[in-house]
């Protein structure tokens, strides 16, 4: 596994590998032609403070030292021909780093390859007693969980021992695509890619039921590979396109097999080690067509239909790795043969019959066909301990969704007008609670321009959602053992639901210099029939922007956006002697999020200078408060873990000044400095650490990774040199 | 399930088009690019460099190309002679009377006496294919978007910064008056820029993804101007893990990832909408821990709640994962 060593070797020679487009130069363009073919831009960094935190790096690679920010080049008409030649490179020799080279002849065609590195860090706090012994196999030593068996306690002592791990992922990404011309009206393309994603995951185990939870740095090795094919045909009567594509995706950890540090030796009811099934491999394919004809000058219809198939055969686990269970059934089948199918069809037939009046109707059909066999287990084994004594069917979900709709815009004037639409939406499922569920949307829009500075767009949109009968479904359990149901719960993805959406959007050109915006929206959803579950969910969005030229050279900018969300669920702790709504309890979350930023730029000072400043602030609180809805008092009181969750918050702030001088015609350089400061206040995260029985006692013979994104301040000064050529 | 009319329709549909016979343009009012270069000479060195022009200037590969300039701002034979007659008069110091030279060319932009509609007419003309195939009808034709108000052809590129407020993603694309495609969408949709600066957020501020790594713009048959058919068959793209199919699925995952991911910033880990144990508790409310609210410092609350021990919820493949622990 990785540990938090970054070492970085061959940075000083990587400027030298960007040395041959240079001097590609006087070869192949002739300089009077065209000034300019390209640009490399090479600086060196250094950075002062806690960087730590995984947040800082998260999808990026900032370091200490040389590195090269971009580099471009342009080759027109290569040895005087049609042909051409760009290469392009962003954060070269970096874990972000992105190629990216076309070869073409205009009009003819063109070929692209392409080259893309993405990092992900998940948390750099993580420690783990777990090694991977081999391909999806963490063990840890026999000594150590012989020592934990005999004494749980000792856990403190054994983690010293736990080796410091960053917890990433790392996705390589090469493809490469050909488009073809050969006529204005038609073209053909192929497209290849593959990507690789490595690296380690956090992820959350459980043996024995909760007795050890055992969260292990999951390994990830996927490789998908992608393919595509089309052909297109189009004139100014219409077009058609038709294509083909392919994903495989390959995953070389099917299970992962974790050692108990807690238990040694297999027992009914105590596992010593657990498996479980990662990702399987998959494909799907698809077929693609869509076409356009233009019936007459004013209208036009449209049509796609795509078929996607998804398959996926991976040969099943056993129900456990834990050789004490005993009359463990036989599986019902080796594999799954899961076989889907998604149908997407839609027609759009837009017109403009009068010159201030344009139609708009659509059909939308999507068919996703579920034809995976439902399998019958007749028991199963929970957490590799001790067999379930129930029954499970596997269900092939499917759904079709069919949607019509229409609008009608009518033009006051240029730039104003007053739209009014409708559409319906009937979702039918299968093996869910509602079978039939049917939504009807209309909405109106007016478009403001009463002056060549100012505009303004206001929508207002009403959606009722009904499902035609709400019923649980039990199929799940084909034997018994459901959850109890309370009367009223509805999940709230089926269950009706009354949505108010309005928004505005003002677009203000005072001067040539001052512009101003500002938008606000509104989302209000209700689940009137629903007692329990999510009831109601509010969302505010508000921004306002302004941006000023103080001189032609000089302008400051400022935005402000603030959001608020909330939303309200209603639960029961429940027991079987005691379903009563005096165990009721209700939650309410808030989220309010503040951003802020403000800048001024100023260019070509003196027609060498330029300057940015801007800072920006990202500012987020939560909070969950929970209530009880009961008597404490009566008997058979539940609820008392009901108290209000500790507030949550993050404060994200950028301040960036940078100045790049013009030192020739074709070099400048550049000073900046950056400074980053993340704070977060996260109950549930901040307290991690590999063991949790100080906050848990539950958790005695439990292991974490103690994965937190702690706060960092970091100040980031970098010169560089831009070179153009 | 239904059978759906679309093949049959996309049939009739290809059929039309192919014995449909092409247009001819009438060519007797075009005068040549060159004689635009003589008055708009900044406009047209910018507009030589770029790739259109290469193609127009010299590899056209038809009639329409052929007309250089003229392809977009139509024939310029009234427009090139009223500027002449303009300066005859000048130069024999003669007030000229004629009709100005600027109402004979189509001109493009805010201040364009053409509807934003028959300004993009021009632009279609070679563009109304590939990812514009849907522009008709499409969200931001219908509310009245004009090409140019998110491209610019031979305009000055944006000013150069010292410092970018987000990575300029790699792109062969620089056609837009802003330095990256998201500032150009910002515009309208301000509340997506405030999104992106969350703590948790995919890599678009970073420059590793843009919008249109999700959605087409320029007009889409699919909900929300998305790339695929469905906001789940988008997040495949990157996701073919949890594409499944598994033998124990979650519904609500299957139907729709939005059902518990904000997908354009959150302020929760994992672009959740909800931290768990609140998330799932929207909908499991039922015996045992589901219907417990659960100390903030339980094992069910701290870490990732509910996945610390359900971490299968995209789906198991294990037939002891119907609860998504195998």
């Amino acid at each position: 596994m990785d540990t938090r060593t970054i070492k970085k070797p061959g940075r000083l020679l990587q400027p030298v590998l960007l040395l041959p487009l240079i001097l590609l130069k006087p070869a192949l363009y002739a300089q009077d032609a065209n000034p300019s073919i390209g640009d490399v831009e090479i600086g060196l960094r250094t950075l002062a403070g806690d960087r730590s935190s995984s947040q800082f790096n998260e999808y990026r690679d900032i370091t200490p030292g040389l590195y090269i920010q971009r580099a471009s080049l342009d080759l027109e008409h290569l040895f005087q021909t049609n042909y051409f030649l760009t290469f392009q490179t962003r954060q070269s020799w970096q874990k972000d780093q992105r190629f990216l080279g076309t070869f073409g002849n205009y009009g003819k065609f063109s070929c692209t390859a392409r080259w893309e590195g993405t990092p992900h860090d998940f948390t750099n706090t993580a420690a783990t007693l777990y090694t991977m012994t081999s391909s999806g196999v963490l063990t840890i030593p026999g000594a150590t969980r012989t020592a934990l068996q005999s004494n749980p306690a000792s856990l403190p002592q054994a983690l010293a021992g736990a080796t410091p791990l960053n917890v990433a992922l790392t996705r390589k990404l090469g493809g490469g695509s050909c488009q073809f011309t050969p006529s204005a009206a038609w073209s053909f393309n192929l497209q290849y890619s593959h990507e690789a994603e490595n690296g380690y995951r956090p992820f959350g185990t459980t043996l024995n039921n909760t007795t050890n939870m055992l969260e292990v740095p999951e390994p990830v090795d996927y490789k998908t590979q992608e393919v595509q094919a089309g052909v297109e045909y189009g004139t100014r009567k219409g077009g058609f396109q038709a294509g083909y594509a392919a994903s495989l995706f390959g995953n070389e950890n099917q299970a992962l097999v974790w050692d108990n540090p807690f238990n040694a030796t297999d027992a009914a009811g105590s596992a010593s080690r657990g498996r479980l099934a990662l990702y399987p491999n998959n494909n799907a394919q698809s077929l693609n067509f869509a076409g356009a004809l233009n019936l007459s000058r004013t209208t036009r219809l449209m049509v796609s239909v795509s078929s996607d198939w998804m398959r996926q055969n991976a040969s099943f686990l056993p129900f456990t790795i834990n050789t004490a269970v005993a009359n463990v059934p036989a599986l019902p089948a080796n594999s799954l043969n899961g076989r889907k199918t998604a149908v997407a069809t839609n027609i759009t037939l837009t017109s403009h019959p009068l010159a201030r009046l344009s139609l708009t109707a659509h059909y939308r059909d999507y068919d996703y066909i579920n034809d995976t066999p439902s399998l019958f287990f007749s028991n199963y084994v929970m957490t590799d301990s001790a067999l379930a004594n129930l029954a499970r069917q596997s269900l092939p979900y499917a759904f079709n969704q069919q949607s019509i709709g229409t609008s009608a815009t009518w033009l006051l004037h240029k730039g104003e007008s007053v739209t009014v639409g409708y559409e319906f939406v009937d979702l039918s499922r299968q093996h869910r609670d509602v079978a039939d569920s049917r939504e009807h949307t209309g909405s109106v829009t007016l478009d403001l321009n009463p002056k060549k500075w100012f505009s303004m767009r206001t929508t207002y949109e009403h959606a009722q959602r009904d499902p035609q009968t709400y019923v649980a479904n039990l199929e799940l359990y084909p034997q018994g053992g459901n959850p109890a149901l309370i009367p009223g719960w509805e999940l709230y993805d089926e269950a009706e639901r009354t949505r108010t959406k309005g928004g505005t959007l003002m677009q203000v050109d005072a001067s040539d210099r001052l512009s101003f915006s500002a938008s606000y929206d509104l989302t209000q959803d209700r689940y009137n029939e629903s007692l329990y579950g999510l009831l109601g969910y509010r969302a505010l969005e508000s921004s306002a922007d302004v941006s000023y030229q103080l001189y032609n050279n000089v302008s400051l900018f400022g935005t402000y956006a603030y959001e608020r969300y909330k939303s309200d669920q209603r639960s029961r702790q429940y027991s079987a002697s005691n379903d009563t709504s005096n165990n009721d309890w209700e939650s309410y979350i808030r989220d309010a999020i503040q951003t802020l930023s403000a800048g001024a730029s100023v260019s070509r000072l003196r027609n060498k200078v330029s300057v940015d400043v801007f800072y920006s602030l990202s500012f987020a609180k939560g909070q969950i408060d929970n209530r009880i809805l009961g008597n404490p008092s009566l008997a058979g009181f539940l609820v008392t873990t009901a108290q209000d969750y500790p507030e949550t918050g993050t404060r994200y702030h950028q301040l960036t000044g940078a100045v790049r001088y013009r030192l020739s015609n074709n070099l400048s350089s550049k000073l900046q400095y950056q400074w980053e400061r993340y704070d977060r206040t996260d109950f549930q995260l901040q307290i991690m650490s590999p063991s949790m029985s100080l906050y848990d006692s539950g958790t005695k013979t439990s292991l974490f990774l103690g994965g937190d994104v702690p706060p960092y301040q970091v100040h980031i000064l970098s010169v560089s040199l831009d070179y153009r050529f | 399930m239904r059978r759906s009319p679309g093949p049959v329709v996309l049939a009739l549909l290809a059929g039309v088009l192919l014995w449909v016979p092409a247009q001819c343009a009438d060519v007797s009012q075009y005068v040549g690019s060159k004689a635009c270069d003589e008055c708009h000479h900044q406009g047209y060195r910018k507009f030589a460099l770029t790739k259109m022009a290469k193609v127009f200037f010299d590899a056209p590969r038809n009639e329409l190309e052929q007309q250089g300039c003229e392809a977009c701002h139509g024939p310029a034979q009234e427009h090139v002679e009223a500027a002449r007659a303009h300066d005859r008069a000048r130069a024999s110091g003669i007030a000229y009377q004629g009709p100005p030279s600027g109402q004979f060319i189509l001109r493009f932009g805010k201040d364009s006496p053409l509807s934003a509609r028959d300004q993009n007419d021009r632009c279609l003309q070679c563009h109304e294919k590939g990812q514009r195939l849907f522009w008709q009808g499409s969200a931001h034709e219908s509310r009245g978007l004009a090409c140019v108000t998110c491209h610019q052809v031979h305009q000055d590129p944006p000013a150069a910064v010292a410092a970018a407020r987000f990575q300029q993603p790699l792109t062969g694309n620089t056609l837009f008056p802003k330095r990256t495609q998201m500032e150009v969408c910002f515009d309208c949709h301000p509340m997506r820029k405030a999104q992106l600066l969350r703590s948790s957020h995919m890599p678009v501020r970073e420059g590793l993804m843009t919008c249109a790594s999700c959605h087409n713009v320029h007009g889409s048959p699919n909900p929300k101007l998305l790339i695929a058919a469905t906001v789940n068959d988008t997040c495949y793209k990157c996701h073919p893990e949890r594409r499944g199919p598994f033998l124990w699925e979650h519904p609500p995952v299957m139907e729709n990832c939005l059902n518990c991911h904000e997908a354009h910033g959150s302020s929760r880990a994992q672009l959740l909408r909800i931290n768990p144990p609140r998330l799932c508790q929207e909908c499991h409310t039922s015996t045992g821990h589901p219907g417990t609210p659960q100390l903030a410092t339980s094992r069910y609350v701290f870490n990732r709640g509910c996945t610390n021990c359900h971490s299968q919820i995209h789906g198991s493949n294990s037939p002891s994962g119907s609860r998504f622990q195998r």
